[in-house]
């Protein structure tokens, strides 16, 4: 089981949380982001998720590395699914451990919000009344993403 | 030969995946050229050559994979 994938495939909640899973884990907190139908009066069809896969996987690893800084002995698995999905499907599962809740309930926010920021993962929205590719859902300014360091 | 990547609204509206540029060049001046050809929100498109976030004033040399990224929308 890959830690930071990007793919076509369905999603396997329950296999990142095996991943994250050792001896002195006392807390696994699993965030599943799902396809919504109704967005204020909007009404979705489904969405379609396109990806530069090879670098949204490292900036997924570099969210795991930047989760075990701020919060050391933290694990972080993250899998994301792209192409055409429907409503109910699961788009991204965030698997974080750690011996502790209260970090892997943290952590978990945290790299949520991160993906949201780095990872090169786009959103078509398809309403019944249209499509429109998603962006800009933190308001960011150009030049590279805040936070972003390379080793 | 520089490899420019599109994604998302960007290949739409240029209608195309990729294309190539002669070395060597600027971030800054590919997001000219992007503005040039009518690009929206093309000041605020991101960059990243071999896979990394980079700024404008960044030189990118023969050879190198820069992408056009953006705003990103995961989750």
């Amino acid at each position: 089981m890959k830690w930071y994938q990007v793919n076509e495939h369905p999603l396997e909640p329950m296999a990142l949380y095996e991943t994250v899973r050792h001896r002195n884990v006392g807390a696994v907190v699993l965030f599943i982001g799902t396809v919504r139908e109704m967005t204020g009066s909007k009404q979705t069809e489904l969405l379609e998720y396109e990806s530069y896969v090879p670098m949204a996987e490292k900036m997924l690893e570099q969210i795991g590395h930047e989760v075990s800084e701020r919060w050391p002995g933290a694990l972080t698995a993250i899998h994301h699914r792209i192409g055409r999905l429907d409503i109910l499907d699961e788009a991204v599962v965030i698997a974080t451990s750690s011996s502790h809740r209260a970090d892997a309930y943290e952590a978990n926010r945290y790299a949520i919000e991160r993906i949201k920021e780095i990872v090169p993962i786009w959103k078509r929205e398809h309403w019944t009344d249209g499509t429109k590719w998603i962006g800009d859902q933190k308001e960011q300014l150009p030049g590279r993403p805040e936070g972003v360091t390379y080793s | 030969m520089i490899e420019v990547l599109c994604f998302a609204h960007v290949a739409e509206e240029l209608a195309m995946r990729s294309y190539t540029v002669s070395a060597p060049t600027t971030i800054a001046s590919l997001r000219e050229g992007l503005m040039e050809r009518g690009v929206s929100g093309a000041e605020r498109l991101m960059f990243a050559v071999n896979e990394r976030y980079e700024t404008d004033d960044y030189m990118i040399e023969d050879g190198d994979t820069v992408a056009v990224i953006p705003m990103v929308s995961g989750g």
